[in-house]
């Protein structure tokens, strides 16, 4: 849409350089919206010529120069097109209705486009001004909050990190529930290695039928990623930029030096008297003088955040194309860490005749992320607060044995060689962590259209992801310590390759349309690894120079390939524009299942009924959209490991009297059953329009069982292994999806739209090991329950003085965790029979929800973007790791309200107290509401980009992940995926500057 | 529907049309990996098969929580007067002790894996040619002891226990305890096949020889016959056995000449360090688990493959208290050990020795730590901020008197009123839990293990650990005869015990030990000597603890003569102090892990 506004700009200019051609007739007039306001800026252009204007600040236009018989198009960003025939009128006055967001849109269905009025299926879509909005690193985050039904959630905060996405629930503990991602028709692309401002639409394909033409790998949805093209018209240049800070924000509250001082000074002195608490000189001193170290803060800043893309796109009739180039540099909060990615891409598709037309395109990233020590978050997070920085500040550093590295105190004064300096384990000299990824995408296509409605295309795609990553461990780094240093390097080799041939037969006849598409393909995937670690370097050479080490003890190398072939059709039937039947089919073999069970056929059937067609539905005068829609699908999943269906050997290591003696010992059991895990899905929706489409509704309900669920499943030990890769049971997931698209306020300035997704997901499990057992709890599944469910004690607050009796019945003491005696019988067991287990909760959503505001004035934009996610409970990582361990006085702690006997709180156990149960404490409601996206931004008036001769200048400033609110407070590092502080960066804002422009 | 059948049919013909191209297209041929069926098909595939059930045998020895701790010689935790709150759960036997321990499952799947990578080989023995058969029948045997081994630690820990003797092709979730008289019983079958076919001297140093089979077999008789809760189905006449393969396994492997050899050389003061060679071979020696310098196949195998890695070599010399970290340290080296706090010798176990006339005792135990880095105005005094000391390099920091001769006045630290610039500890004071300054020492060292040279950290030690020698073949038959085996080729139980005493102190010497180790106020001694009328078990449990201080045996040996809570009752502090053991907790709680997997869950033990 944008691009053939820019397009027809672009023609408008051309016209007033060129001089014109023969002039017979002149016309002027107005352009007005439904509210009669004027219309600045609507482009009027004489149809299939350059010859073209644009209205004034009062929607007024003037034209010259127009041929006889000739059609004036009247286009505006956000209205419908409107066309009339100029004929002899000298004034022609034209009112523009709003477009519908949406309805005229293109969706990809794989292996074609349709219509999005004519899709039968669920198809979710962002387009590229959604896309970028937000301005992301990676293309996943761009979708969250903004398609119903995709839950989409960030690895950890370190620069570069990825994101998970699944669709509809998940399917798998074991197994990844990633969706399929086609990029360009390329399958099982990465999706991070793509810059968002390539890209052209995000499509959703949700629900069984529609994901059916991907049978084996659409189990777990499929997204498809069309990137941008280039069309008809002069070359044009766009330019899209922002930069910015990125800022530790929302981070959870550590003890000060003074807090952690009292904590295990006076608490434990009044738990007993006698205790004696030993601090060194220095941390005494320290505590004297009352001194703090914030070491968080020491080994963070404020980091710069920006990304330019310059693009070119255009053509002729025959030959269109697109080029861009694209830079970006994440640095991380933590310092020495960042990522940088580079990105080219270049598409050409041409037309050689009526019958061939070719293309290909190529996309290629190199990115470097530099992540560093995975240990200087957590070693932060630790370091007492009562620590010294610098070696001169220390009275006595040989107290401590402290050392003197570059002026700073290695130990920090305290006598514990746990944790070090964090400010020098951060220091990119003492610990490098660098990945290094170049990968290729490229597709090459062959079009043949011999007939009219007739197509053929062979397509070929090739995929490359290599990657490098080297890792350095300097002499002063925590994994190091008076050894000399470490490295590693390990490449990845991936490469794929994918051949699809699609035939298109096309036949319309009166009022029916038919559409056949019959496809076969092959994709063949491999993956090489190799890789070398290596022990006492004799100087810093990073990984770079591994044969100058003392030791080599790690060289491994692997090759893993999968294949898959796959035949599919798919038969569109459309009647009248209202009755909708689309049949797809897909038989496909995977190399990777049990020999006769490699083959699988998935069906689907969709309907479609656009009702809005019918005169007796018009006549209600309710509707201004109407379209109902039912669909059933069958999908595959094979996720497994390849050569899970055989039992392979393991090399063991031994000597003999210093002899070597290698050895092979069996590594895991075969499963010769393994097959197909299978989902049959129905889906019904709705699409609804009222009052001129300034209200939109889509809903969605779907009901989609799996059947021979594919998991890792633990088996007993005392087989000799510990899982084993099986097809275990039934799964539901079962939901229902609104998107509701309102346009609340149209003023002749101001307009207020609002958009909000909501979907919420019923995971279950059906069956197990076909109806034998109701659960398995070393694999966490419950009949009855949703996958990933905590199962543990229930917490019941703390045992207070006044239950001491109670508690000692328990072996329990004052101050410890209670849980619940769920038999009651007097103990607290976890055996059968008499298990007090129970599931607390699950580490799915029950429901997430995007709103996104929009109100524009004049050349102004503001946008406000919330997310939340509601349901979710983790085992919280700070509460379980060292910073919840209120234990002991090595570590410095979360600032929590702890238990003591004059403080008799729920909140938080004891600081002495042996608590057997205290990870049921651990078990939290993360569900949060997230201000993501605040965004101000201002266009310049058309008149203003004449001048300048720009076709759009637009500026911004935004703020993201402004602000995050959940119930517990101060133990989330950030409750979207429950980080912890080992390989991790703390959480942050950014606040951004951008530009984007276009001539 | 129709039209479906007809679009599946046209999908197949097209199919078949495409032919092999297809079948090939999807075959799944792992060129990384190799089968287990392709590869264990001759000798030199099954010769690789039987070395792979070897190098477990070192993560065994590292399951020392469930063997060392909780009883009389070592505590889990540094045990003070003034502790408050829990204790460690291992010394303590509470409800924390439970089927979610981690040391249980650890145990419990190490001991599994292998014995599945033996039941593999038992199986697949069938199949294959050696060109020797003497040779197969002794690798067969090798597989079979490794199984028996794995079992008797298996019955031990936990009574009735599931039992596995085919290679496992398919995974089967019903898990069935087999009562332990039967695991006995296939124990001691396996024990006498292996015993009867392996060699009196191995292929490869190593490998498991007569004599392993022959010791084994002595403990496992002499368990059976005790017959634990009489249900190992024991009878008087297994200690008649137990005795006649303890003789035949101390009629083939002499004693050393002296206790320190059996342990890495070292020199007790780290500026004068021993920098040569080590040796780990000797005539003692009758089942070494093997260690050596070559990182990659001193390597330790991870409980399950890509579950995280462990550094390579033995532990042992760093899973003791040590004092690293004192004044005039020199940072993170390994001169002297690590500060672990786990196995703390318990405060008796020191009173069981002559500190004087026991060599092992000297071996043993630190007594005196230099400084290793010079120390200016040292702060040493919690209330005097001028008190301050200085260390030049060889300066003692540190010094441990021995238990019967406390040192007083004078003879104190300056931070005690003393003389002495350094800090001089007397036993009671380690567990005052009264820091007097911060001189104060911990726990001295127990270096029995200790070998210089190695990277500081868990693992690198490259000396072998022998889990068998036969001094404690003397201490089994010793027992053996005590429960009524009669007398054996060398005499009386006492004979067999004052043999391994007079290598310790010398022959005829009489070296007294605390006559109540427990109580650490009394200096009252006792000779340790055994003369027939003196002898008992306790005294062989004593000489046992000794002996074998550290060694991988404790719990199991008092677990065997029924003294498990009597002795940790007495001699453990924290036992002493918060514990109560009970006669449940002579078996340890199956896994949590294990009764989820399994279904219909597998019965756990009493008390758990």
């Amino acid at each position: 849409m944008q691009l053939a506004l820019f397009l027809l700009v672009l023609n408008i200019l051309n016209a007033y350089s060129a001089s014109s051609e023969q002039q017979i007739l002149k016309v002027k007039g107005k352009v007005t919206d439904a509210t009669n306001s004027p219309l600045p800026g609507v482009a009027v252009v004489v149809k299939g010529t350059t010859i073209g204007s644009i209205t004034d600040i009062d929607g007024n236009y003037s034209l010259s120069g127009i041929p006889q018989n000739a059609t004036l198009q009247f286009k505006f960003v956000g209205m419908k097109t409107k066309e009339v025939a100029v004929g002899n009128k000298a004034t022609i006055d034209v009112s523009l209705e709003d477009e519908t967001i949406g309805i005229e849109e293109v969706v990809a269905i794989g292996y074609g486009t349709a219509k999005k009025r004519d899709v039968t299926g669920s198809v979710g879509s962002i387009k590229a001004i959604e896309i970028v909005r937000s301005n992301p690193v990676q293309p996943a985050k761009a979708l969250q909050g903004q398609v119903a039904g995709v839950n989409v959630n960030r690895v950890n905060s370190r620069p570069g990190s990825d994101y998970t996405i699944d669709i509809r629930g998940v399917h798998s503990i074991s197994f990844s529930s990633e969706p399929l991602v086609v990029i360009d028709g390329v399958m099982g692309g990465k999706l991070n290695t793509l810059n968002p401002t390539d890209i052209e639409t995000m499509d959703v394909l949700k629900d069984a039928s529609s994901a059916a033409i991907y049978g084996a790998r659409g189990a777990n949805g499929v997204i498809i990623i069309t990137t941008k093209k280039g069309s008809q018209g002069k070359t044009k240049v766009t330019y899209e930029g922002y930069v910015g800070l990125k800022v530790p924000a929302n981070l959870p509250d550590l003890m000060t030096g003074p807090e952690f001082y009292h904590a295990y000074n006076d608490v434990v002195k009044a738990e007993n008297p006698t205790a004696q608490i030993i601090w060194t000189t220095a941390e005494q001193a320290n505590a004297n003088a009352g001194h703090n170290v914030d070491w968080v803060n020491e080994v963070t800043d404020p980091s710069l955040q920006t990304s330019h893309v310059v693009a070119l796109s255009g053509g002729n009739e025959n030959t269109t194309h697109y080029f861009s180039a694209g830079y970006l540099n994440e640095k991380g909060n933590l310092l020495s860490t960042g990522y940088n990615r580079y990105n080219l891409k270049g598409t050409v598709d041409s037309k050689l005749n009526d019958v061939v037309k070719v293309g290909f395109s190529t996309y290629y990233t190199y990115s470097v992320q530099n992540l560093g020590s995975n240990e200087t978050l957590r070693s932060a997070y630790r370091a007492r607060p009562l620590g010294t920085i610098l070696y001169a500040d220390l009275t006595n550093p040989t107290e401590t044995n402290d050392k003197n590295v570059d002026g700073y105190a290695f130990w920090m004064g305290i006598k514990d060689t746990q944790v070090q300096n964090p400010i020098l384990e951060v220091r990119a000299s003492n610990y490098k962590d660098e990945t290094r990824v170049s990968s290729f995408l490229g597709n090459g296509y062959l079009e043949l259209t011999p007939l009219k409605g007739l197509s053929f295309k062979s397509s070929l795609s090739v995929s490359a992801y290599n990657s490098r990553r080297g890792i350095f461990q300097g002499a002063d780094s925590k994994g190091r310590l008076n050894k000399l240093p470490a490295a590693s390097n390990a490449y990845n080799l991936n490469t794929s390759y994918t051949w699809d041939n699609i035939l298109n037969y096309n036949y319309k006849t009166g009022k029916h349309n038919f559409l056949l598409t019959g496809i076969q393909s092959a994709l063949a995937e491999r993956f090489e690894t190799s890789g070398t670690q290596v022990e006492n370097l004799s100087y810093n050479s990073d990984w770079y120079a591994l044969n100058t080490a003392a030791i080599i003890n790690g060289v491994a190398s692997s090759l893993t390939q999968r294949t898959i072939l796959s035949f599919m059709g798919r038969f569109n039937y459309n009647y009248n524009e209202r009755y909708l039947l689309t049949l797809t089919g897909r038989y496909d073999g995977s190399s990777v299942l049990a020999e006769g069970n490699k083959w699988a056929f998935f069906p689907s059937v969709a309907l479609a009924w656009r009702a809005i067609e019918e005169p007796i539905v018009k006549q209600l005068n309710v509707f201004s959209d109407l379209k109902i829609r039912a669909s059933y699908g069958e999908v595959g999943n094979d996720v497994v490991a390849p050569y899970s269906t055989q039992a392979y050997l393991n090399k063991t290591a031994y000597d003999f009297n210093g002899v070597a003696a290698y050895g092979y010992a069996p590594r895991n059991l075969g499963n010769a059953d393994l097959k197909w895990e299978n989902s049959k899905e129905v889906n019904f929706g709705i699409n609804m329009g009222f009052v001129q489409n300034r209200i939109r509704a889509d809903v969605e309900i779907y009901n989609k069982k799996t059947n021979d669920l594919i998991q890792n499943v633990a088996v007993p030990t005392s087989l000799g292994y510990g899982s084993v890769t099986a097809n275990v049971g039934k799964l539901l997931n079962r939901g229902v999806e609104v998107t509701l698209n309102t346009v609340n306020v149209v003023k002749k300035d101001f307009k207020w739209t609002t958009t909000i997704n909501y979907s919420k997901n019923h995971n279950e499990v059906l069956e197990l090991y076909g109806g034998t057992v109701t659960q398995d709890i070393a694999n966490s599944l419950f009949v009855g329950y949703p996958l990933r469910s905590n199962y543990y004690y229930q917490y019941a607050g703390i045992w207070q003085t006044s239950e001491a009796t109670e508690a000692a019945k328990y072996g329990q003491v004052p101050g410890s965790v209670k849980v619940v005696d769920q038999n009651n019988d007097g103990k607290i067991s976890s055996s059968t029979g008499i298990d007090d287990r129970v599931v607390l909760g699950n580490q799915l959503p029950k429901w997430m929800a995007g709103m996104n505001n929009t109100f524009t004035y004049k050349g102004w934009d503001l946008t406000v973007f919330i997310y939340t996610r509601q349901g979710v409970q983790f085992q919280n990582s700070l509460l379980s790791g060292t910073m919840g361990d209120l234990g002991g006085n090595r570590y410095n702690h979360l600032n929590l309200d702890y238990w003591t006997a004059t403080n008799p709180t729920n909140t938080y156990y004891g600081v002495w107290q042996g608590n057997p149960y205290r990870q049921a404490i651990q078990y939290k409601d993360a569900s949060f509401w997230r201000i993501s996206n605040l965004t101000l931004g201002y266009n310049l008036p058309k008149s203003a980009l004449n001048k300048i001769k720009f076709s759009n200048l637009r500026l911004y400033v935004q703020a993201n992940n402004l602000k995050i609110f959940t119930r517990d407070k101060n133990i989330w590092m950030d409750p979207e995926f429950n980080s912890g502080t080992y390989q991790d960066d703390v959480p942050n804002s950014t606040y951004l500057f951008g530009i984007s422009a276009s001539f | 529907m129709k039209k479906y059948n007809l679009r599946n049919f046209a999908l197949v013909v097209l199919l078949i049309l495409m032919g092999a191209g297809c079948k090939d297209f999807l075959k799944e041929n792992s060129i990384s990996n190799i089968t287990t069926d392709s590869y264990i098909v001759n000798e030199a595939g099954y010769e690789d098969l039987i070395k792979s059930c070897y190098p477990l045998l070192r993560d065994y020895i590292l399951n020392y929580p469930l063997v060392l701790p909780g009883t009389d010689l070592f505590q889990a935790g540094g045990w003070s007067v003034k502790a408050i709150g829990d204790g460690p759960y291992l010394d303590q036997y509470d409800i924390r002790f439970n089927s979610s321990a981690g040391e249980v499952s650890a145990f419990w799947d190490i001991l599994y894996r292998n014995i599945g990578r033996t039941n593999a080989a038992i199986s697949r023995a069938d199949g294959i040619t050696y060109s020797d058969p003497a040779k197969k029948a002794a690798r067969l045997a090798e597989a079979k002891f490794i199984r028996a081994l794995s079992y008797f630690y298996v019955v031990q820990t936990w009574g009735d226990a599931p039992m596995p003797l085919t290679e496992t092709i398919a995974p089967d979730k019903a898990v069935v305890r087999v009562p332990s008289a039967t695991i006995y019983t296939q124990i001691l079958k396996d024990l006498t096949e292996a015993e009867t076919a392996l060699p009196v001297t191995a292929t490869d140093y190593g490998r498991v020889t007569k004599g392993a089979a022959q010791f084994l077999l002595s403990r496992v008789y002499l368990t059976r016959g005790w017959n634990f809760k009489s249900a190992l189905g024991g009878a008087t006449t297994d200690f008649k056995s137990a005795l006649d393969y303890a003789d035949k396994v101390i009629a083939a492997y002499p004693l050393v000449a002296q206790y320190k050899t059996l342990f890495p050389t070292r020199s007790n003061n780290p500026l004068t360090q021993y920098s040569g060679t080590q040796n780990d071979r000797n005539t003692e020696v009758v089942f070494p688990i093997q260690y050596n310098s070559d990182i990659l196949t001193n390597a330790m195998e991870v409980p399950y493959p890509g579950t995280g890695s462990r550094e390579p070599g033995n532990y042992y010399h760093s899973i003791f208290p040590g004092n690293g970290e004192l004044v005039g340290n020199a940072g993170r080296t390994s001169d002297y050990n690590r500060s672990l706090g786990q196995n703390q010798p318990t405060p008796s176990s020191y009173r069981f020795f002559d500190p004087a006339k026991d060599s092992r005792y000297t071996h043993d135990f630190v007594n005196a730590v230099w400084a290793l880095k010079a120390v200016s105005n040292y702060a040493y005094s919690y209330t005097d901020a001028n008190a301050k000391v200085s260390y030049a390099v060889g300066d003692t920091v540190a010094y441990w008197t021995a238990w019967n001769k406390p040192a007083t006045g004078a003879q104190k630290g300056i931070d005690e009123g003393g003389t002495k610039k350094y800090a001089v500890m007397n036993l009671d004071q380690i567990v005052s839990g009264v820091a007097i300054s911060r001189l104060t020492a911990a726990t001295p060292s127990m270096w029995k293990f200790w070998q210089p040279g190695i990277t500081y950290g868990d693992g690198y030690g490259t000396f072998d650990f022998a889990l068998f020698r036969s001094a404690e073949a003397y201490l089994l038959a010793a027992e053996a005869i005590l429960k009524g085996a009669g007398n054996g080729a060398l005499g009386g139980a006492e004979v067999y015990y004052n043999k391994v005493l007079d290598r310790a102190v010398g022959v005829g010497v009489d070296p007294q030990r605390a006559k109540f180790p427990e109580d650490l106020t009394s200096f009252e001694t006792i000779s340790y000597r055994a003369t027939p009328a003196t002898i008992s078990i306790d005294m062989v449990l004593d000489e046992s603890g000794r002996e074998l201080f550290g060694e991988f045996n404790r719990w199991f040996d008092l677990k065997r003569t029924g003294k498990l809570i009597e002795r940790a009752k007495k001699y453990n502090f924290w036992t002493k102090a918060k514990g109560n053991p009970t006669d449940n907790n002579l078996v340890r709680p199956i896994p949590q892990t294990e009764i989820d997997r399994s279904a219909p869950s597998i019965q756990q033990n009493p008390g758990y």
